[in-house]
């Protein structure tokens, strides 16, 4: 650094340096807060995605979620999180080039083609609660999980990515929103409105994501955030006060109706007792009774046998995210209704009119800012 | 957490000397001047604005870090200042209106005689700048925006000296006088936080200090050397600017506007920081 001065080496001509290295291919999709291309490392021919952040309203300036985004991404550094390659800034634009992945865990949970076996579902899990332990080692909450940001590389290296909605933890004089997370991954004390937070939010999804995998259909689709919390009381069964120690105390906390607790080895005909086990205390409803990703990864299920699939050996679907057909991929998602996985025992979970897409695309809350 | 590389942004007192403002004429005493002013706006609109004193941190070391690569020829100190602790804002997750924000910055940068409400031409002067420089700032900045704070650091001091209460609000003020200067980009956090409570139980009273020495600079092993530069460096700093205010005081409208910048920026004449009651209480800090 010392040198730089006596040799004036200015941001932007670091900058313009780093631009100069990346050319983008082609658009690949568009989200609320940016674009994303494929792009190419112009010497190593290395495919990049390139993340350009729309410049924010001109009310606000830069987007809150690309500044938490390159903060968190900075900070991370794992084989289970997408890699921060590169920034630059174009005009007003700042551009995140990142490690490309073509898939993500959504569009394989999706295609019905695939058949998982236990060892495939114990694979992915364990990439992802690794993944998820270094977010919160680093003292960093994701506040984002669900499959489509579980991202699969071509050696089937499941990455955790999206880190618009990240933010550090840890502070317990910190107010932070409830309004986080997307709705059907989104954990008890969130939808009863608690500020004060940690890692078990993260848990929480990250358990949704687990029965996401056995029942190969999102497990907790709500359509409203009260229909999110009844159909969690329904599937997990109602709280007592000694379960879930100063539930009544949350700000939006109410009289819940009983459920009783459902059977859940006939709701998962196919997961085996330690599985359940384990998804059980993910789904835990006291947030500080929840097991956390240290200690999910050291739970009883990664040590039995099976062991998990080499993720090179990992199912997955022939087409990748950039040559994506939306037609099909809905097409196919309806006929996985046809599955016996919610039988009669289930009543907690009617799913009414299967469009659950649309829903999806809907579901994405924006940035608590 | 893993402890923080901060030597990415490490420069020597020597690099202070040929920094692109003073390739652009400016003296050293001025560029220091002029970042102490900025970083004063700063604490006092966070202050304004209920900011966690962590987000008015930030913001300092942003400025001491752009005017190492920026001169302030081509920026004005006020604003990147407000530029800063815009960003700060954000990326202390700490978020405020434009609306409420501008007429706080325009009210301490002018020090109390504009009012600039939304709609205004002031007020969009001051938007159109804010909003335009962000993406400078980023790219000065290297797109590093996470920051080790001293406070942090000085918390965990505070219990492992056992220091009383008043004893760490004089060091808790001295460490917000540390980040006016640009000590941020030359020592570690961690010396910046020994030296405010150094200077703390040099200058205070007896039963403040309640027996403690220098004793403890060993025991939490501080660089003393590192400490009694940063310590040297800050008197000499209350002492120029006191002298600076004594200057100005000959003329009649510059002591009112002197007189008028002290009320909202509680500066620091080592009169001042002796009795540092009027900083508000430390450790209670970020909302």
């Amino acid at each position: 650094m010392a040198a730089e001065v006596a040799r004036p080496i200015l941001g932007e001509e670091i900058n313009k340096e780093t631009e100069s290295l990346y050319k983008k291919e082609k658009k690949l999709g568009e989200g609320t807060y940016a674009v994303v291309y494929l792009g190419r490392h112009v010497k190593t021919g290395r495919q990049v995605a390139i993340k350009k952040i729309k410049l924010g309203n001109a009310r606000s300036g830069l987007d809150m979620s690309a500044i938490r985004e390159v903060k968190a991404l900075r900070e991370l550094q794992h084989p289970n999180v997408i890699e921060l390659i590169d920034v630059f800034s174009h005009k007003a634009n700042l551009n995140l080039v990142l490690e490309f992945l073509d898939m993500d865990l959504e569009a394989v949970i999706k295609d019905v083609s695939l058949v998982f076996m236990p060892a495939d579902i114990k694979s992915w899990l364990v990439m992802a609660l690794r993944g998820l332990d270094h977010c919160h080692r680093c003292w960093l909450l994701h506040r984002d999980l669900k499959p489509n940001n579980f991202l699969i590389a071509a050696d089937g290296q499941l990455k955790l990515a999206d880190f618009g909605l990240a933010r550090e933890f840890g502070d317990v004089r910190r107010v932070m929103t409830s309004q986080t997370v997307t709705r059907w991954y989104r954990a008890p004390e969130l939808l009863l409105g608690a500020t004060n937070y940690a890692g078990a939010v993260d848990i929480w999804a990250m358990g949704c994501v687990f029965a996401e995998l056995l029942l190969r259909t999102p497990y907790l689709p709500g359509d409203s955030d009260l229909d999110q919390l009844t159909m969690i009381l329904k599937a997990r069964g109602t709280p007592s006060e000694t379960d879930w120690p100063g539930m009544s105390k949350l700000p939006m906390a109410f009289k819940f109706e009983k459920h009783a607790q459902p059977q859940f080895s006939e709701l998962f005909p196919g997961a085996s007792d330690d599985a359940l086990d384990l998804m059980n205390r993910m789904l835990a409803f006291n947030p500080a009774g929840r097991i956390s990703a240290a200690e999910a990864l050291r739970h009883p299920y990664f040590v039995n046998h099976p062991r998990p699939t080499d993720p090179e050996k990992l199912p997955r679907p022939k087409q990748n995210i950039a040559g994506e057909d939306t037609a099909a991929r809905k097409r196919q998602f309806q006929d996985a209704f046809d599955g016996d996985v919610f039988a009669a025992d289930a009543p907690a979970l009617d799913l009414g009119e299967p469009e659950p897409l649309a829903k999806r695309a809907d579901l994405r809350i924006t940035s608590p800012a | 957490m893993p402890e923080r590389e901060w030597t990415d942004w490490q420069f020597t007192r020597e690099d202070l000397m040929r920094t692109p403002s003073v390739a652009h004429g400016w003296t050293v005493e001025r560029e220091e001047l002029d970042r102490a002013k900025a970083c004063a706006l700063i604490q006092s609109a966070a202050r304004k604005l209920q900011l966690p004193q962590i987000t008015a941190a930030s913001a300092c070391v942003f400025l001491h870090r752009f005017f190492m690569r920026h001169s302030l020829k081509e920026y004005h100190h006020y604003n990147i200042a407000a530029t800063c602790l815009f960003f700060a804002c954000k990326a202390e997750e700490s978020l405020r209106k434009l609306d409420a924000f501008i007429p706080v910055i325009v009210y301490y940068a002018s020090k109390g005689g504009r009012r600039a409400p939304p709609g205004t031409g002031e007020y969009e002067k001051w938007r159109a700048v804010i909003l335009g420089t962000e993406a400078v700032l980023l790219q000065a900045l290297c797109f590093d925006v996470v920051v080790d704070h001293p406070h942090v650091k000085l918390l965990a001091l505070f219990e492992a000296v056992g220091a009383t209460r008043q004893l760490s609000q004089m060091a808790w003020s001295f460490v917000s006088d540390c980040m006016r200067l640009a000590l941020c980009v030359v020592f570690p956090p961690r010396s910046i936080a020994c030296a405010s409570l150094a200077l703390a139980t040099k200058v205070a009273a007896p039963d403040v200090r309640a027996g403690l020495d220098d004793a403890w600079l060993d025991r939490v092993a501080a660089d003393r050397a590192e400490v009694a530069e940063i310590v040297q460096w800050l008197l000499e700093f209350y002492a120029r600017e006191a002298q600076s205010r004594l200057g100005q005081a000959a003329d009649p409208a510059a002591a009112a506007a002197a007189g008028a910048e002290t009320a909202h920026t509680p500066a620091s004449s080592p009169g001042h920081a002796a009795s540092p009651m009027h900083h508000p209480p430390p450790p209670a800090g970020p909302k």
